[in-house]
């Protein structure tokens, strides 16, 4: 049986105390399997973002693990945990944040060279990475000479570069108009049916609709998960 | 002028909504207006004003005559004559001088004869203690002088110098505007019987007040002149005086002067004079009578009377520092880094704020608005700071009043400052933070509202205009630098001023294409390093305006360790610097008033082993012989280099006989080799083939770099058996002390005070130290503006970084960053400093046309000395300390998501 790619076991997240204390994720249980696109919906403040954040090793669960490609989170160091930011997860933001002082390949090989990667091979696997976003020919466009499509686009390559294989996407079309919102979805659909996982946080139902499976966070609970029966899903599914 | 109105209230509430920055941007410029203030004050408290000033020296009076009389007297005719001019003036009569008071130390005190009830006396002094003198024997003093002699009210107290016996101090008194001075006053008419002798009594004046003082005082002058002065003038020792001094006859200040001596004299010389061309017998007697009159050293004058009136003295005004051009220079100088700050926090925030200066378009703005919410809002800091300043710098002047007053020697009352002297500070803060904010108001006006609403800085292709403008400008401003310096226009400082100012910011202007041109040429770099160049290249704004702020700061240092060279350099023409470390004694004062000092005794050996008991001391003959070494002094106009290279040097101090003693204590065995091998040393000196020729006659002579005081110490060593070669020389002994430290501020003193004729080398530091500490002075002021740029770019930059740190880097990837940053924009800024820094040196120096020659050397004084050796190490360590001190110094990221646009 394959084993999942990420993996959270009754994961949990405390904000404060006493009167104060705010439980932002309580005994989440998910596993993100390769090749699977599993969108994350819910109310504003139902932790979605909390839930993206643990599972990029970007924050510590208050209870619970993080495993990302068999490696527990909870045991790691700083540093380890921006190795696995390296070279097993990749973020996608709504704002895309792509470096304007780089250009698009320079973005994409940046975490491969931060690893220790020699330039010339980030470069070679950043051209790939973008080729496989079709964005051939436009590694040595500055941010700032792309649409905000193609910025994303470029998100989505830095995100997969290189031995990567976890996407964490936080409201990834939040600033896009529908048409290329949905082809951001198409890549993201795409680059998982190719062998990626993905992780989409999402407030449209429509865009969710994308994915393999829909989890509904309420409360920092698990309120429900909708399995893929037919693709792509219709909205009644995950209304 | 709605639509301003709104720009100018969004400004006022985003410096409400971003308080901190405001705070920061406020008290940036609120410190150097404060520093303004403060100024403005010291100066003007330093400085008297011309009512203080009048009252210092007229006390209450109108006028006031000095009279110099042979007998010390006050002669009835100016009384009876000024009373019968003007019968309603009041005459007051006050004698004050500054003497010598202490013998073992030296103590100087103004004493005083004056009544303090008189109305006309009022403001010459204030009393602070006690009682005021009323009786002989008694005696009011001032604090300092109090403590000085460590005597209280009621003690008693004997000046030295001064025949007045044992006096009781029954009070404190003191100049109202210099608590610090020394002062005695006496009882009234006190003076007179304690002095004795009346040709030792102090000059006598005479206060004039009342109504029509003034003019009657004047009218008293011209009777002076015309008939009063010749009724007290002496009977002439030889009238008429002989046929050869006949034209002497005509000028009472001479003829009434001679004495029976020096007309005989005079007539010898009127016949036996052999006058050269161009010379007359009376151009010879008529000076040498001048010599025997004023050169003999004793007073020889005839009466007379010198009025000054209050009148004149205020009309002179005030001629000391003005507190307003020094208030607006000192917070001028400040204010151009605070310029350049502001500009930085100005650019970043604006580029935080583009997406509500899109929504600003969005609903109508124009770029006229939008540039006014930013000048606006520069313009409420800089007020608010202004003010700020203003308040705080007058609070430091109440708050730090028990320090500055005895700093500038007297009372301040209220503030110290006046509305004039804050005036300069708060326009040049205003005019620096509206400059400041003119470039950042322009960019964000320019930004397209779509791309602005996105939140998004179009990226800014370097500007093609500016390297031809920078160029132009620096080449303008060396253009009228050089203009100045062969200008004799009174207007040749503004010049300078206005170029210098111009080649500064011309070379400024080029930082931002070097930075734009190296962040294209950073392919190749490590991922890291390749960012902070892209960065830099980027947002030139802000890096720019960094890399100037620094060179600005950087220009300091290069051009004073250049002219610090440069100064040591010239001076090995005079031999290498004095040890600080050596003292010589080589006469005493004893009973001398005019001329030379006697040849040192044993007691003031013995007097000078007791100031410096470690002393190491040595005393050895001089023989008085005319020697002479390569070059001469100074020449000052260009063209003399002929007659330099011409000329010799004149060792004035002689030679000194190399004893056995003397080579010991200084202590080189080169020296006493050289010596016992019968040569001739020339001592603080190397490699420069000094010739030494002694009595018209060429000896060869050994350098050896041995520093020796350079003042009344021979540099020039005999060996003991080349004395008998000289015979007819005269000798005389000299002591050379030798310490294993310098010479204490208390020894100084007592130095100072010992009448003794005494040379000894200043404790001067070196130039490894002189650099140093240039270096680290530079560090501190680099690494605040640094810090404040930081600080305020900060913002901007932490939203790139928080990405990288969310693509993998650790968060100490912030520190790193920032570290090359700021070291990069430090190599920058010194890149550009270090040779601009030299170029105005040289620009400078070569208007100098004199060259600088002294016994050991010839140097064209427009030659610069560049220490390579240090500078080199300076502009590439400076650097790097700089990105490791941010490196250390600054947070790592958090590791959190970017965050998200509002």
């Amino acid at each position: 049986m394959t084993e999942p790619i990420l993996s959270m076991r009754r994961l949990g997240k405390t904000h404060g105390s006493g009167a104060q204390r705010v439980d932002a994720l309580v005994n989440v249980d998910l596993d993100l399997m390769p090749g699977e696109l599993i969108a994350v919906t819910g109310r504003s403040g139902s932790g979605k973002t909390t839930l993206l954040n643990m599972a990029g090793a970007l924050d510590e669960p208050t209870t619970g693990e993080v495993i990302v490609a068999g490696e527990n989170l909870a045991a790691m160091s700083k540093n380890d945990l921006a190795r696995i930011r390296r070279v097993a997860v990749g973020y996608v933001f709504q704002q895309f944040n792509l470096l304007p002082s780089l250009t698009a390949a320079e973005n994409i090989s940046l975490p491969l060279e931060l690893d220790g990667m020699n330039p010339a091979e980030a470069r070679k696997l950043a051209e790939k990475s973008l080729e496989e976003v079709d964005m051939a020919g436009m590694e040595d466009r500055y941010p700032d000479q792309l649409s905000g499509g193609e910025q994303q686009r470029v998100a989505i390559a830095r995100g997969l570069v290189g031995p990567r294989s976890v996407l964490l996407a936080d409201e990834p079309t939040g600033a896009l108009d529908e048409a290329t919102s949905e082809s951001i979805l198409k890549l993201l659909r795409s680059r998982c049916d190719a062998g990626a996982a993905a992780l989409l946080v999402t407030h449209e139902p429509a865009y969710a609709a994308w994915a393999d499976r829909v989890v509904r966070l309420r409360d920092g609970r698990v309120e429900g998960i909708s399995e893929r029966t037919k693709s792509p899903l219709t909205t009644a599914d995950i209304s | 002028m709605s639509g301003r109105k709104a720009a100018y209230k969004v400004a006022r509430k985003n410096a409400i909504r971003n308080r901190k920055r405001t705070i920061f941007l406020v008290l940036l410029v609120a410190v150097p207006v404060a520093l303004g203030v403060v100024v403005a004050g010291i100066v003007r408290a330093s400085s008297l004003t011309p009512e203080e000033r009048a009252q210092a020296n007229f006390g209450n009076a109108d006028a006031k005559f000095s009279v110099f009389s042979p007998t010390g007297e006050v002669y009835d005719w100016i009384r009876d004559t000024l009373t019968e001019t003007a019968p309603g003036v009041t005459i007051t009569e006050l004698r004050q001088s500054f003497i010598r008071v202490g013998e073992t130390v030296a103590i100087y005190a103004q004493v005083w004869d004056l009544d303090m009830s008189d109305p006309a006396t009022q403001g010459f002094l204030v009393h602070v203690d006690g009682e005021i003198p009323a009786a002989p024997g008694e005696v009011a003093i001032s604090p300092t002088l109090a403590e000085e002699m460590d005597v209280e009210v009621g003690g008693s107290v004997e000046f030295e110098t001064l025949p007045f016996g044992e006096l009781t101090v029954v009070g404190l008194v003191s100049q109202p505007f210099f608590n610090q001075s020394s002062d005695i006053l006496l009882s009234p008419g006190a003076l007179k019987p304690l002095v004795g002798d009346p040709e030792l009594l102090p000059e006598p004046s005479l206060l004039v007040s009342g109504p029509g003082a003034e003019e009657a005082a004047m009218q008293v002058t011209d009777l002076w002149y015309s008939e009063g002065q010749q009724l007290f003038w002496p009977k002439p020792a030889v009238d008429p005086l002989p046929p050869e001094l006949s034209f002497l006859q005509e000028d009472p200040n001479t003829f009434l002067l001679l004495t029976e001596s020096d007309v005989d004299q005079l007539v010898d010389l009127a016949r036996n004079a052999d006058p050269g061309p161009g010379q007359t017998v009376e151009q010879i007697v008529y000076d040498a009578t001048f010599q025997l009159i004023y050169g003999s050293g004793e007073f020889r004058g005839l009466p007379d009377l010198y009025l000054e009136t209050r009148t004149q003295w205020l009309s002179q005004g005030v001629f000391e520092e003005n507190p307003v051009v020094a208030s607006t220079a000192a917070a001028a100088i400040v204010l151009v880094e605070v310029a350049f700050i502001t500009g930085a926090a100005f650019a970043a925030g604006t580029r935080r704020r583009l997406r509500e200066i899109g929504l600003m378009g969005a609903n109508g703005a124009s770029e006229k608005h939008v540039r006014a919410t930013v000048v606006g809002e520069g313009l409420t800091i800089g007020a608010v700071g202004a003010g700020l300043g203003v308040v705080l710098g007058a609070a430091v002047m109440v708050l730090a009043r028990p320090i500055l007053q005895p700093f500038v020697s007297r009372v301040i009352t209220g503030v110290g400052v006046t509305l004039t002297d804050v005036l300069g500070p708060v326009l040049v803060a205003m005019v620096a933070v509206v400059l400041a904010v003119l470039i950042p108001a322009r960019t964000a006006s320019k930004v397209p509202t779509t791309t602005a609403l996105q939140g998004r800085m179009p990226a800014l292709s370097p500007k093609k205009w500016v390297i031809p403008v920078g160029i132009g400008l620096a080449a303008v401003g060396g253009l009228l630098i050089s203009v100045s310096l062969v200008s004799t226009s009174n207007y040749a400082g503004l010049l300078v001023g206005v170029g210098a100012t111009g080649v500064v910011g011309g070379v400024a202007m080029l930082s931002s294409p070097i930075l734009a041109g190296v962040a294209k040429l950073s392919d190749r770099v490590p991922a890291t390093s390749r960012l902070v160049l892209r960065d830099s290249g980027r947002n030139r704004t802000r890096s720019a305006v960094a890399v100037a702020a620094i060179m600005v700061i950087l220009l300091a240092p290069v051009a004073a360790m250049v002219t610090s060279a440069t100064t040591a350099e010239k001076n090995l023409a005079f031999g290498l610097p004095a040890p600080s470390d050596h003292v010589v004694l080589s006469g005493n004062y004893e009973n001398v008033t005019f001329g030379g000092a006697n040849p040192i005794t044993e007691s003031d050996v013995a007097a000078l082993a007791a100031i410096l008991p470690e002393g190491d001391v040595v005393v050895f003959d001089v023989l008085d012989l005319f020697v002479m070494t390569d070059a001469i002094l100074e020449v000052r106009e260009s063209g003399d280099e002929n007659s330099v290279a011409n000329a010799q040097f004149t060792d004035v101090y002689g030679v000194a006989v190399a004893s056995t003693d003397l080579t010991r204590v200084l202590g080189d065995d080169g020296v006493t080799t050289a010596v016992d091998a019968g040569d001739i040393v020339v001592l603080g000196v190397e490699e420069q083939k000094t010739r030494v020729e002694i009595n018209g006659v060429e000896y060869p002579a050994r350098e050896y770099p041995v520093p020796v005081v350079q003042w009344g110490m021979p540099r020039i060593l005999i060996p003991e058996a080349m004395v008998a070669q000289f015979p007819d020389a005269e000798t005389k002994p000299i002591a050379l002390f030798t310490l294993e430290r310098d010479l204490t501020d208390d020894e100084w003193n007592r130095l100072g005070s010992a009448n003794l004729e005494v040379n000894a080398g200043y404790g001067t530091l070196d130039e490894a130290t002189i650099y140093l500490l240039m270096g680290g002075a530079t560090l501190l002021v680099v690494l605040i503006v640094v810090a404040l740029v930081t600080a305020v770019s900060a913002a901007e930059v932490d939203q790139e970084i928080r990405t990288i740190v969310a693509i993998g880097a650790p968060g100490s990837v912030r520190r790193r960053f920032l570290g090359l940053l700021t070291g990069y924009q430090t190599l920058v800024a010194m890149a550009l400093a270090l040779p601009l820094g030299l170029g105005l040196v040289w620009v400078f120096s070569s208007a100098a046309d004199y060259i600088q020659a002294g016994p050991f050397g010839v140097v064209d004084g427009s030659a610069i000395t560049i220490p390579w050796l240090w500078l080199i190490p300076f502009a590439v360590v400076l650097p790097v300390i700089i990105g490791f001190l941010t490196l250390i110094s600054v947070r790592s990221a958090p590791v959190t998501p970017p965050r998200r646009a509002t």
